[in-house]
């Protein structure tokens, strides 16, 4: 028995050692673990963090793509976002109010076992020119948002763009560019740009002192993937502007002119504000031509000039302007025209009459079929429709100048600037010639004169990021 | 046969409870190698783990000083660097429907100012331990944070912050441990970002 009671002790004394070891091991590798946890839920948390911004970025770029698509398709924005094809939007009627729409669904393609919610919020308009996407995505315990701020903007932008499908000849003609063409002839005698570069559906003919940059150039896009919709045709669909908002604004701040005499009478000797219209019948005996006579001052405007030619013109009957032409003018003085960077605008025009100033007309109470310009918007500078007016004198335009006529700007003087600012939107193609001694003529681009431009409805528009948060 | 089976049961049990000299000295120099061995195994695992533990700390507070800062610039609508290449300045327009400097564009604005800064502590950049990157969320009136702190270092040559193209920034930085216990772990930051929105 004693034997017996030696060896259970000493087996109990070894146990004991064998638990301390096997505690202290084990304590070791639980400490070990804990740090490992730690390093990996913190490294988790890191990842959760990265993943989740991406999947809301990822959402986000989904969502203004899907804006985009129902923002430039045909029948209505809010119509589109309810039969989007990857997933239909709803009203989120908690969020929406009388002044704003909200719009949401949520995004699961392309994500592999991953949502994220998008939200859409416009204004309560059937052509709203803004909209905010917000989205939010959770990873774990991480939710992160990303916001984007989306403007509907112009689509194209150069100093010239010219949608006509033009011909194939090569010539720098004034034939050659009525046949819907881009010409510019330069002379060495005088000094000729075009910066901004040219955009042309046609052919863009040039030649050694245009001051073309040739890398500028984009032209033959006729019936490419590339090719300028027909954004002048007064019957089209896609027809920019409809002139008679523009007349129902002029009429209603008194800026309509029944004919070239009382527009002569009014604006000899006094700048016009607003948006300014002048209608010129084919019968009307003033019709020929204008020129210094009538506006010993030139012709001064600022905001817009409309000449509404009307009563049996034809798209090759031609109104000669040798009056200078102001309109939003800039300051000239340092000009020079090879220098870009002496270049100055006078656009956007300020108002000194709030009588006269468009973006705070009524116009929808008294024409419903038309909508109020907002503050936002780019006004033309200077707009004719089938006729084309011929401008020989100086000229100083800061501003879109648009038609769907045939641009005809020939630099008639000895010493004189042809100076447009804003970008060339034509129909019938251009003709740019300055051939004379001293004389000047450059034309180009202003990105903010034409980036917020103020077409009918959706006209022309693609949504465009503004900022992201 | 009692005396005798108690003599003959206990005696070989003593002569086992024994050991010779040699047996002692043989086993003692067998354990003491075994366990000069798990010393230095433990010692030198310990290390080891001490230099991943580490290793891995200078990876997260790289990677996540260097996301941080590559999220803010890719928001901010300005960028400027100064004090030679040490402090990152970004601007952002807190509200870009709301036009508050008046130039009738709503998204240019720089409503608040962020700011990221290299600093040494004791005015030499070659003692890393005291060297750190701080971020301070409102310059006008917030206060800078340690957003990789410690053991930061200027990699040789190169500023910490770079402008190209007056929209990318390159972010060039490290992170070293001067702790010779853990094999002076150490990890190179060369990055950029390009910030995605403007003021025009």
């Amino acid at each position: 028995m004693n034997i017996r009671t030696f060896r259970v002790s000493r087996q109990q004394g070894s146990i004991l050692g064998y638990y301390i070891i096997v505690l202290f091991v084990l304590g070791a590798i639980a400490s070990v673990a804990g740090l490992v946890v730690q390093h990996v839920q913190f490294s988790k948390r890191r990842s959760d963090r990265k993943n989740a911004l991406e999947y809301s970025e990822g959402a986000a770029l989904i969502a203004c793509q899907e804006l985009n698509k129902a923002y430039t398709n045909s029948s209505s924005f809010f119509t589109n976002l309810l039969s989007n094809s990857a997933g239909g939007y709803a009203k989120n009627t908690a969020l929406s109010t009388s002044a704003q729409l909200v719009y949401g669904r949520s995004v699961s393609a392309p994500f592999s076992n991953q949502t994220a919610q998008v939200q859409i919020w416009t204004t309560n308009s059937t052509s709203p020119t803004k909209a905010r996407i917000v989205s939010y995505a959770s990873v774990g315990s991480i939710t992160r948002t990303s916001t984007v701020y989306m403007a509907m903007s112009f689509g194209f932008g150069a100093a010239i763009i010219s949608d006509a499908p033009g011909s194939a000849a090569a010539g720098i003609s004034k034939s050659v560019a009525q046949n819907g063409n881009v010409v510019v002839d330069g002379s060495s005698k005088s000094s000729t740009f075009v910066n901004g570069g040219v955009l042309a559906n046609g052919r863009v003919n040039v030649n050694a002192y245009s001051g073309v940059a040739t890398n500028s150039v984009s032209q033959t896009l006729y019936g490419t993937s590339s090719e300028i919709p027909d954004y002048t045709d007064e019957s089209s669909a896609d027809q920019l502007f409809d002139f008679n908002r523009f007349i129902a604004a002029a009429k209603l701040s008194g800026n309509y002119y029944s004919n070239v005499s009382s527009f002569v009478t009014a604006g000899k000797s006094n700048t016009l504000e607003g948006i300014v219209v002048v209608d010129i019948s084919k019968s009307d005996s003033s019709a020929k031509g204008i020129d210094s006579g009538d506006f010993p001052n030139g012709i001064n405007v600022r905001g817009t000039l409309l000449v509404n030619f009307s009563g049996g013109w034809a798209a090759s009957d031609k109104l000669v302007n040798t009056a200078a032409m102001n309109i939003n003018a800039a300051n000239l003085s340092g000009l020079v025209a090879t220098n870009p960077a002496t270049y100055t605008t006078g656009y956007p025009p300020t108002f000194s009459n709030p009588a006269k100033n468009p973006y705070t007309l009524d116009i929808k109470s008294s024409y419903p079929q038309f909508d109020n310009f907002s503050a936002d918007d780019d006004l033309p500078a200077l707009m004719y429709n089938i006729g084309i007016l011929d401008i020989h004198g100086p000229a100083n335009v800061c501003g879109v100048v648009y038609s769907p006529s045939f641009m005809e700007i020939e630099n008639k003087g000895t010493g004189t600037t042809q100076y447009f600012n804003g970008s060339l939107i034509t129909g019938g193609g251009v003709y740019i010639d300055n051939g004379n001694s001293g004389s000047k003529s450059v034309v180009t681009f202003d990105p903010k004169a034409i980036d917020k431009l103020a077409t009918s409805g959706s006209k022309g528009k693609t949504v465009q990021v503004y900022y992201r948060k | 046969m009692k005396g005798l089976k108690g003599h003959s049961a206990a005696s070989p049990r003593r002569r086992q409870q024994a050991f010779t000299i040699v047996e002692f000295i043989f086993a003692a120099g067998i354990s003491g190698i075994v366990l000069a061995g798990m010393v230095i195994f433990v010692a030198m695992a310990s290390r080891s783990l001490q230099g991943i533990t580490m290793q891995n700390t200078v990876n997260q507070d790289a990677s996540h000083a260097s996301e941080y800062i590559l999220e803010r610039i890719r928001l901010a609508n300005t960028l400027a660097v100064s004090g030679g290449g040490n402090t990152l300045t970004l601007t952002f327009d807190d509200d870009p429907d709301t036009d508050s400097n008046g130039d009738t564009k709503t998204y240019n604005d720089r409503d608040h100012t962020e700011q990221f800064q290299f600093a040494n502590g004791d005015g030499s950049d070659t003692t890393t331990d005291d060297n750190k990157i701080t971020y301070n969320a409102n310059t006008a009136t917030g206060t800078a944070v340690d957003l990789a702190p410690n053991r930061v270092r200027k990699l040789p040559s190169t500023a910490v912050f770079t402008i190209t193209n007056s929209t990318q920034v390159l972010v060039n930085f490290g992170l070293v441990d001067s702790y010779s216990n853990d094999l002076f772990q150490a990890l190179e930051i060369k990055t950029s970002a390009v910030r995605r929105n403007s003021t025009n």
